[in-house]
């Protein structure tokens, strides 16, 4: 973690509230694009990432800065979706899902930029095959530290990541 | 050029299409409502105010149980007989004499 963030994150768990609103405002848009891509829906993407900076409010005297701060967010971000879609069971409910796809296809065709097969096929993944790959193949974890994220198994972690890559493949063919 | 390598190489051709097609959702994707500082920093002493509340009526709460416990104690000591204060030293001078005694006896098997 850089010095000066590590200072900052000091100061917030010393109480200084100016300097976690600093912290938390610098991290938003990243958090945001994360749940973006996690939940492919920019609305729900929204709530998360609400609920994710009040967790972080609340919870940030147990950061330990054994990873980066935008780590932290993505664990908990990751942790909240995950627990949203336990309770709601919202992933099976296909009007859910559908409806943000179609709202990130309204904001592509607005822009008159194409809608991809590789996008449609990572919508279309499950989302604890699309966590799995996003962390791995776009941000670059490794396959502890996505365990540890989701507190599961490297070994499990490697396997979702094979079949959703496997998934994304033959999807495409 | 194996099978397998050329397996790794189809592979690693399309991860670097999906990362492409990611980064491009990232430019064409609506820059989120990002919250101002002042609205961060109403929220986190919101927060803290509450925190703070729910510790006081933790700590309240504590010490009226604690109060009820102690009190009931008090009054059970000033309430009783002799005779419960003679059995209960009993009782715990026995307990005291078999713990010391198991003791002993123990340390005495360790050194045969």
């Amino acid at each position: 973690m850089k010095t000066e963030e590590c200072n900052k994150v000091k100061l917030a768990q010393q109480g200084d509230a100016d300097v976690l609103a600093e912290l938390i405002h610098e991290h938003y848009s990243f958090l945001y694009k994360y749940l973006v891509k996690v939940t492919m829906d920019p609305a729900l993407a929204e709530d998360v990432a609400q609920d994710t900076i009040l967790r972080c409010i609340e919870k940030i005297h147990l950061y330990d800065g054994s990873s980066s701060f935008s780590s932290w967010l993505m664990t908990m971000g990751t942790r909240i979706y995950i627990d949203q879609m336990r309770r709601k069971k919202r992933e099976k409910n296909w009007l859910f899902k559908e409806r943000g796809i179609r709202r990130i296809r309204w904001q592509f065709e607005s822009r008159n930029e194409e809608w991809d097969g590789v996008l449609e096929s990572l919508a279309n993944l499950s989302s604890e095959h699309r966590i799995t790959v996003l962390l791995k193949h776009y941000y670059g974890y490794t396959y502890e530290e996505i365990g540890e994220m989701l507190s599961i198994p490297s070994g499990t972690v490697k396997s979702r990541v094979a079949t959703g890559v496997r998934q994304l493949r033959e999807e495409m063919r | 050029m194996d099978r397998r390598d050329e397996f790794e190489t189809e592979e690693e051709i399309f991860l670097r299409g999906l990362r492409q097609s990611i980064d491009r959702m990232d430019h064409v994707l609506d820059h989120p409502s990002t919250p101002s500082k002042e609205q961060l920093k109403g929220h986190i002493h919101e927060r803290i105010q509450r925190r703070r509340k729910s510790m006081i009526m933790e700590l309240l709460l504590f010490w009226l149980v604690s109060l009820f416990v102690i009190g009931g104690g008090v009054l059970l000591v000033y309430s009783a007989s002799w005779i419960v204060w003679l059995i209960q030293g009993i009782s715990f001078v026995t307990a005291f004499v078999i713990v010391v005694h198991f003791n002993i006896d123990g340390r005495k098997e360790g050194l045969r």
